[in-house]
């Protein structure tokens, strides 16, 4: 077993810097697939599947076959507009009929009256049974005509999870079971239905289903993910996934600081031995292999402590977050586990072997005569050179994303470069103060500036930390809170569809006169788009499967005389009702999907009549505020007179809900749709998505306390020559702790500043330019951050410099 | 005049893999206040071990020193570090400076643990007094090894120790420098009075001073002067 121990000098440290990286790797990426995983099956909840299929028509038998041969559940829904008649009056309903297994993600949740409590339930209707809308609930426990079928109402819907898609054309629902419809006669040949085959299973899984089933899709059948779902769904997965890529790289970085700084302490350890080996006569070459196959016994003793270390990090976190999330986190294969091993052999040989072919280039003599070595500039090129590839293989390796990898990789080379600048900067300043007096303030400072210190990389590395932290923070924060508090008070929590042109304006001043507020009423006019530039859009060919689904959309078309707010014009003119030429705005997103520039014609196509015009402008959309959204806007000429309904938003607080009753009662046809569940549930997914970043973010102080470590470890041999020779000076043991105590406190105080200065800035600058907030300065940030950073510097440091405090002064005159 | 320093009966050993090894037996000396003794021998002689000792450095296994009339056997270490403070001073082989620091604030940080007043200017004048006045607020390291060793012992008289102790001081230096710094360690001994314990294996260094004990193997072979 001897021979399976390392003859590095400190290869412990090294071992432990790398079990540390394997760890982290393993329990990041172990972690993050997993939330990753979960946040999808919990956006799933949203499609109440993980992906489905949705046709104008029947869909062969083959896709479901061939879902089950991946082993994939199914279910289907068959949608459909109808009307029944409410005291003899017709009411246009959505007939949602449903099969067995639906939902496949999410929960319905039904009440047996209107004001009865609701239960969650995994299933829909079984046959026989009917359940309806809130706003119909006056029907329950009565017979419906539907078609030639007369069933009985049976329960109140009071949550659907994939009601929606498009929010604004809803129609009260009904719910029936699947094998009920035949029997109605609503679905014949020709109907207009909607037919939705819906998909969940496991990731891989759905991903071949999804290779296989596309070739096979015919026109007018999508396959529909969350990802080309809702687009307010969409940025916020999208950002969640954002942030954990860049916590991880930050993680990781912060963990190879740790490497490289143990790297080259051993590697200097190594030098008086490898001097003895050249005076024998040992070539080069030959130490090469003994120092790789050196390394490769650290790593293999890394490796199983390192993945079993991620592998137990997983008890605590899945407790910890199964917990929150009221649910079991999902398994993950082997991928993490090699992919950690694989990083972790790449940074430990790119950030060693360098510092060891420096010192196997070192001339014997210098090493043994105890003269200061420097680096041949051949030498400082590879260990530049080696670092940069190092880096940036492992970041590949994390995002797997070339471009990705190499923006990452240029961020970090950035802030590499501009942290410790800054606090060197900082250092020096201070520096220039109260220079009549040596000792205490200027004799720290001139212990941190010290390059042998390497107290700039362990305050860069905790620096970045606590930024990164402060920063996650303030981000949450802007999404959550600042995204609440900056909609107004009396916020949207319903949509008011389906309102008739002539009640539009009487439905507004109703709830005006009752102290309610709402937005401006929008004409919605339901229109598919035909051409651009005159091509039939059916022979344009488009690179994204959003571009697709955008094309194929039926498009609510509105107008308004004032650029909405949360809008912004980006490109071209707002045609006002004032304006004699007329055109569309287009939405930017929708703009870039389909390539769209000013000046494009649009063409759209309603009851077999066509309409054009020009894109006279491209604007932003906060998709989030909840308020009316459109993609695209026409002037006020193009759809006036044109069949339409009209939409508008409100705030109705729990004082008016009792307005609700008369409301639908004085306009029956009109739908209430309460948006605040769906709110809430984009908050969750927010919300979860941060705090488990805040959990992921302890890793990253591990590393930099394994930074500090692996410096306070480099720099021990120097600490303890200090200290000897302050006490040999006649410091006390008070003016001894003192040196070490301060030094670390003064360290804590300037990572702490900086980070709050830093996450201030930055919040400020991301919350002036994306958000548009007014900046606030926050108290407890800084008093949070340079506490937290005294502390764990301080506790850390003195901790592992307390041995030294009895060191002999004799160590002067032995050194 | 006084002794500053009584030695009496002093023996070090260390436990060694082969065993406890004796590197000083029963080491009896005087140092007079204002002598020069320079303790000369081969290397592993247990010269170094005896200075440290004196400079209540380091314990004794058994016997006494007592050290500007205070007993150290019975002292822990910051009660020794407590007699040393402002009375002792020491010039090393290494130079042991503050790096990162000047040559003017190297000075100043024995005057300021001893709680001195006015220490840039008393450091500026001894920085003066050993040639290094338009040298004050150059980082340490920038100095040449013979200005480093000026600076180390300009840090040990401004304090003004009643005992100077100086371990090889020229043992990092060539000939001529260290000959240079040999003539200042002496000219300003012979200026402040101050006591010189000066450790050393040349021998050209060791004629020097007021008296010369040579030492062999943990003990003292002779003494002459």
């Amino acid at each position: 077993m001897n021979f399976l121990v390392p003859r590095i000098k400190a290869w412990w440290l090294l071992c432990l810097a790398s079990m540390i990286t394997i760890t982290i790797v393993a329990a990041s990426q172990l972690f993050t697939q997993r939330i990753s995983i979960l946040l999808d099956r919990q956006a799933a909840e949203l499609l109440a599947a993980d992906m489905l299929i949705d046709s104008n028509d029947p869909m062969p038998a083959s896709y479901r076959e061939l879902a089950q041969r991946y082993g994939l559940q199914t279910a289907y829904t068959i949608g459909l507009r109808t009307a029944i008649f409410i005291q003899d009056e017709p009411q246009l309903i959505e007939l949602k009929a449903v099969s067995a297994g639906y939902p496949l993600r999410g929960t319905l949740e039904r009440k047996a009256g209107l004001f009865e409590p609701a239960q969650k339930v995994t299933q829909g209707p079984l046959s026989g049974e009917v359940w309806i809308d809130s706003k119909i609930a006056a029907l329950l426990n009565q017979p419906i005509e539907l078609g030639m079928q007369s069933l009985a109402a049976n329960w109140v819907i009071s949550y659907e999870p994939d009601r929606g898609g498009s929010l604004f054309n809803l129609a009260p629902r009904i719910m029936m079971h699947i094998d009920d419809l035949p029997a109605t006669g609503l679905l014949v040949p020709g109907s207009r239905a909607r037919y939705n085959l819906l998909l969940a299973g496991d990731a891989a899984a759905l991903s071949r289903f999804a290779e296989d089933v596309k070739p096979r899709l015919s026109e007018g059948e999508k396959l529909q993910t969350l990802d080309n779902a809702r687009p307010e769904m969409r940025n916020a997965l999208e950002r969640t996934r954002l942030f954990f890529a860049l916590s991880i790289v930050l993680t990781l970085v912060i963990a190879m600081i740790a490497i490289a700084i143990t790297a080259k302490y051993s590697a200097s350890q190594e030098a008086v031995k490898v001097a003895v080996m050249r005076t024998f006569g040992i070539s080069s070459r030959r130490l090469i292999r003994y120092y790789l196959l050196e390394l490769l016994k650290v790593w293999l003793w890394a490796l199983p402590l390192g993945l079993l270390a991620g592998y137990l990090a997983q008890f605590p976190l899945q407790w910890a977050l199964g917990l929150w999330f009221g649910a079991r986190l999902p398994e993950t294969g082997l991928m993490p586990y090699l992919l950690a091993a694989l990083i972790g052999f790449i940074s430990l040989t790119g950030f060693s072997l360098p510092h060891l072919l420096n010192v196997l280039d070192t001339p014997p003599m210098q090493v043994l005569r105890q003269i200061r070595q420097s680096s041949t500039p051949r030498n400082v090129m590879l260990l530049v050179l080696s670092s940069l590839l190092t880096l940036f293989l492992v970041l590949l390796l994390i995002v797997n994303q070339f471009q990705l990898a190499l923006m990452l990789f240029a961020l970090v080379i950035v802030l590499a470069g501009f942290i410790p600048l800054v606090l060197k900067l900082i250092l020096q300043l201070f520096s220039r103060f109260g220079r009549n007096r040596f000792w205490l303030n200027n004799y720290l400072l001139s212990r941190l500036l010290s390059g042998q210190r390497n107290a700039l990389f362990v305050m860069s590395g905790f620096s970045l930390t606590l930024l990164s932290v402060l920063l996650i923070s303030q981000v949450k924060d802007q999404l959550l809170e600042d995204w609440e508090t900056q909609l107004p008070q009396d916020k949207p929590n319903y949509f008011l569809v389906n309102i008739p042109t002539a009640e539009a304006q009487p439905l507004s001043r109703f709830l005006q006169d009752n102290g309610v507020s709402t937005s401006q009423a929008y004409a919605l006019v339901r229109t598919r788009l035909s051409a651009i530039n005159q091509q039939d859009v059916k022979t344009l060919t488009l690179k994204t499967e959003r571009g697709r689904h955008l094309l194929n959309h039926v498009f609510n078309l509105s107008f308004a005389d004032q650029l909405p707010p949360d809008n912004q014009l980006l490109q071209g003119e707002w045609l006002d009702q004032h304006s004699v030429r007329s055109g569309f705005s287009v939405e930017q997103g929708m703009a870039e999907e389909l390539g769209l520039k000013l000046g494009d014609e649009l063409q759209f196509t309603l009851q077999g009549e066509t309409f054009a015009a020009p894109v006279s402008s491209i604007r932003s959309v906060v998709w989030e505020n909840f308020q009316p959204n459109f993609f695209i806007l026409a002037s006020r000429q193009l759809l006036e007179g044109r069949p339409q309904t009209w939409l508008m938003s409100a705030f109705i607080d729990d004082s008016h809900k009792a307005l609700l009753k008369p409301l639908l009662q004085q306009h029956p046809s009109v739908t209430l749709l309460d948006i605040s569940e769906l709110m809430q549930r984009i908050k969750g997914i927010i919300q979860r998505a941060s705090v488990a970043l805040e959990f992921f973010f302890g890793f990253a102080t591990l590393s930099a306390i394994i930074v500090l470590i692996s410096a306070l470890n480099t720099t021990n041999p120097m600490r303890e020559t200090e200290i000897a020779l302050l006490q040999a000076l006649g410091a006390n043991r008070r003016q001894k702790l003192q040196s070490q105590l301060a030094e670390f406190a003064l360290m804590g105080v300037l990572v702490g500043v900086f980070a709050a200065l830093f996450a201030n800035l930055i919040g400020w600058f991301v919350g002036y330019r994306f958000f548009d907030l007014v900046y606030s300065f926050s108290v407890q940030l800084w008093v949070y951050s340079v506490f937290t950073s005294v502390v764990l510097i301080t506790a850390f440091g003195t901790l592992f410099v307390y041995r030294s405090f009895s060191i002999s002064p004799m160590r002067l005159l032995r050194s | 005049m006084d002794d500053c320093i009584v030695v009496s009966n002093l023996t070090k050993t260390v436990q060694a893999p082969e065993g406890r090894l004796t590197i000083l037996q029963d080491i009896n000396l005087k140092v007079k206040s204002g002598e020069a003794l320079v303790i000369s021998g081969e290397s592993g002689s247990g010269k170094t071990t005896l200075m440290g000792l004196m400079a209540g450095l380091d314990k004794a296994t058994s016997g006494e020193v007592i050290l500007l009339g205070e007993t150290l056997s019975d002292k822990n270490e910051e009660q020794r570090s407590a007699i040393r403070q402002g009375r002792v001073g020491f010039v090393f082989q290494s130079f042991h400076l503050v790096s990162g620091a000047s040559a003017l604030q190297n000075v100043m940080l024995p005057l300021e643990l001893s709680g001195r007043t006015q220490a840039a200017q008393k450091a500026e004048q001894v920085l003066r007094s050993v040639g290094l006045g338009s040298r004050l607020h150059t980082a340490v390291e920038l100095l040449s090894g013979g200005e480093q060793q000026r600076v180390a012992i300009a840090r040990a008289y401004a304090v003004e120790p009643a005992i100077l102790f100086a371990d090889e001081p020229t043992g990092n230096l060539d000939t001529r420098t260290g000959q240079q710094i040999t003539d200042l360690l002496f000219g300003l001994r012979d200026q402040s009075g101050t006591s010189l314990i000066l450790v050393t294996h040349e021998d050209r260094l060791a004629e020097r001073g007021d008296r010369q004990i040579k030492m062999s193997q943990g003990q003292i072979l002779d003494s002459v002067g």
